[in-house]
């Protein structure tokens, strides 16, 4: 490593860039204005203070770890010796992932997760929220509000439409992502096995929503929801979740399209179809999510002929919470997108 | 304190399943009249077991069940075919009806019925992992299945209808093993193996050993009642292809099922018919639930499903390197009976020798 002071490197050096491929070649980019490298060559960053470049042919020792570290895993995913959970979730493969999500999270959306401390650490717990959005992204974000803000990170496994899992490319990425499909059954296998599982109880109507209904939230499903948390003997945490209704603004549901396609709704906005996959980008909106404090379910096992009020009762319990939540932050915010 | 006597009925002993389990038994001093019934002739003969090289259809099981002290028949006799083969259905569907039908004219306590997880079907609404109770669902194309959709709806109407013998059914995930063939190790067992574009379904494994176990597990205990039987966990299909090494090809579906159908028609046992069952298999789960194994079976399976794989990979690697010795084998009867003749003729020659010394002895005396 050369210490070559700022005063050394004239400005008018800046044209080629002085790097060295991998193959060993010299880098045929342009160099960086006032620096002798391009930006894939540049190592500003790693030098001790600015204007100190480091050597090609010296690689840092970061650098080195990082490229053992993907040979590693490339050789790991070459000879199948990773482990994958009972339901798919695959934990190499969603730490590559982990970036895009967190750019998403922080740049994109620039979410604020409040109420995260309610969320226990440990043990299982049934976290019900509002679905809007064209597309499921406020599941992505809700797990992603836990990864990042929770003291102690957890996964949070979502329950996925099964509708998404007859899809071919989609289905065993939902998997792999640690997405489950929407059913009482694996809820409540995903709740005995001390996780925490995210329903969204409104499912197609909710995420389907047109424009005019935003933030109106809608029937919640049958009360399966109560059930299996009744069963599984988890407490229930009412998550709102505030700018994702205005992400695609679904104005007209084409519906002779959507059942030709077998799909449940077919979203014509401002933006998609007219505009092509650049329609499919959703809309930076700023975005609240507010985990609720925990509901607890008493314990049915002697009241079996309370069970059917107490469900309906819990229901409306979480619905309402989730609702108010819902106006307070409405009440405060001044613009969807900051 | 010596347990109880008990007496065997076991159907296809000279199939590999069969013929596995018996030596197990033979060596249980409990199990005391072991009675074994195929209707082909073993390869190696048995030590204990009395062979009757009888169908099932055959009108003198009735009476071999009234007679023999058996109070537990363990039907293993299943014919895996690939194409439509009336022969067939007729001894694993039928000729399971009239074994269930002559166990009920006897007071046979438990008949145990061995199965396959597949016959869930795969469907994507399902849950991922399906209760013993669940219906049995999807459309078989394939022989194999349909014969144990068959047989199990044939088992459940029995149950309905009859009391007295109590049924234990055990439905064993993909089997895989050294010496055994199932559907799946025809479709592991290949450079190429083709797979449905766009999907990963997870597959469960059991071990052929640990069927093995199971089975005398439950011939063992007194547990009545479905179960699924799997290794613990689960693993998608593209880990299982890098586990072995092996390339896959992603095909549409369509084009997969097609092909598949086009061959069977055909009478071909080609690559894409060995396909586990059918091509819905590929797209979606199938994995059940063994909680009520774990629970109420109290059985647990030694491999797992990655170590069933990597096993059944391993084994097929070192395959190449052996040699093959199927046709020279000895006796395990005549080798004992050898030991036998050897001891007899040992003692016998200590008994002359000590004889003959006596004598000298004797001889010295008297001179």
């Amino acid at each position: 490593m050369t210490n070559s002071s700022p005063k050394d490197k004239p400005e008018k050096d800046s044209g080629q860039c002085q790097g060295t491929t991998l193959k060993g070649e010299p880098c045929k980019n342009k160099a960086l204005q006032g620096q002798r490298f391009c930006k894939m060559h540049d190592h500003k960053e790693d030098s001790p203070c600015p204007g100190v470049v480091k050597e090609p042919e010296e690689w840092s020792s970061e650098t080195i770890s990082s490229l053992r570290d993907i040979l590693k895993l490339m050789r790991r995913r070459a000879t199948g010796k990773y482990e994958v959970d009972e339901h798919g979730l695959d934990m190499d493969l969603l730490d590559q992932l982990r970036p895009v999500a967190r750019w998403i999270y922080h740049k994109w959306w620039r979410v604020t997760a409040t109420g995260v401390e309610n969320v226990p650490a440990q043990g299982r717990a049934l976290l019900v929220a509002n679905h809007s959005g064209v597309l499921p992204f406020d599941g992505a974000m809700v797990i992603m509000a836990i990864q990042e803000e929770h003291p102690e990170p957890r996964l949070v496994r979502a329950l996925v439409l099964s509708l998404f899992f007859g899809i071919p490319f989609t289905a065993p990425f939902l998997s792999k992502m640690g997405q489950v499909q929407a059913n009482p059954e694996n809820a409540e296998r995903l709740l005995k096995d001390d996780q925490l599982a995210l329903v969204f109880p409104e499912g197609v109507k909710g995420i389907g929503k047109p424009w005019r209904r935003r933030y109106q939230l809608a029937r919640f499903g049958r009360g399966g929801f109560v059930r299996v948390a009744m069963n599984a003997r988890a407490p229930i945490i009412p998550v709102s979740v505030v700018g994702a209704e205005e992400i695609y603004p679904h104005i007209f549901n084409f519906k002779f399209l959507a059942s030709l396609a077998g799909i449940p709704y077919f979203p014509i906005t401002p933006f998609w179809p007219w505009l092509g996959p650049l329609g499919m980008v959703p809309l930076p909106t700023k975005w609240y999510i507010h985990f609720a404090e925990p509901i607890q379910i008493p314990d049915m096992k002697y009241r079996r002929s309370e069970e059917s009020l107490l469900v309906t009762k819990i229901s409306n319990q979480v619905r309402d919470t989730i609702q108010r939540c819902i106006h307070e932050r409405l009440k405060v915010r001044r613009s969807i997108f900051f | 304190m010596a347990a109880k006597k008990r007496g065997v009925l076991v159907t296809g002993v000279a199939h590999p399943w069969g013929r596995n389990l018996v030596p197990l038994l033979e060596e249980d001093e409990q199990f005391d009249p072991i009675i074994g019934v195929d209707f082909k002739k073993p390869e190696t003969p048995f030590k204990r077991v009395e062979f009757f090289q009888v169908d099932l259809h055959n009108p003198l099981i009735p009476e071999l069940l009234q007679v023999a002290n058996v109070d537990t028949v363990c039907h293993l006799l299943f014919l895996d075919a690939y194409a439509s083969n009336e022969e067939y259905f007729d001894q694993n569907v039928m000729g399971a009806m009239d074994l269930l039908a002559a166990c009920a004219a006897s007071d046979i306590k438990r008949v145990i019925i061995k199965s396959d997880t597949k016959v869930y079907g795969c469907q994507y609404l399902h849950p991922n992992y399906l209760s013993e109770y669940s219906e049995f669902q999807g459309r078989h194309q394939h022989r194999y299945i349909q014969d144990r959709v068959e047989l199990e709806r044939i088992v459940d109407r029995f149950s309905r209808q009859n009391v007295n013998p109590r049924l234990t059914i055990l439905r064993f995930a993909n089997i895989l093993g050294r010496s055994i063939q199932t559907p799946m190790s025809r479709y592991l067992d290949s450079h190429i193996v083709p797979t449905v574009a766009g999907f990963d379904p997870l597959f469960q494994f059991t071990h052929e050993k640990d069927v093995l176990a199971c089975l005398y597990h439950t011939i063992k205990s007194d547990v009545t009642g479905v179960f699924n039987i799997a290794g613990e966990g689960a693993l998608p299909l593209s880990q299982v292809m890098r586990i072995g090494g092996v390339t896959n090809l992603p095909l549409p579906a369509t084009l997969l099922g097609l092909t598949s159908m086009l061959w069977r028609r055909a009478g071909k046992k080609g690559i894409l018919n060995s396909i586990p069952i059918e091509v819905g298999y590929l797209k979606h789960a199938c994995l059940g639930d063994t909680t009520r194994m774990k629970e109420w079976l109290k059985f647990a399976p030694r491999y797992s499903s990655k170590q069933t794989v990597t096993d059944f990979f391993e084994n097929l690697r070192v395959r190449r390197y052996l040699p093959s010795r199927t046709s020279i084998r000895s006796d395990p009867l005549s080798s004992e009976q050898l030991q036998e003749w050897i001891a007899a003729r040992r003692h016998a020659q200590d008994y002359l020798s000590d004889l003959i010394e006596t004598f000298n002895k004797a001889g010295e005396h008297d001179q």
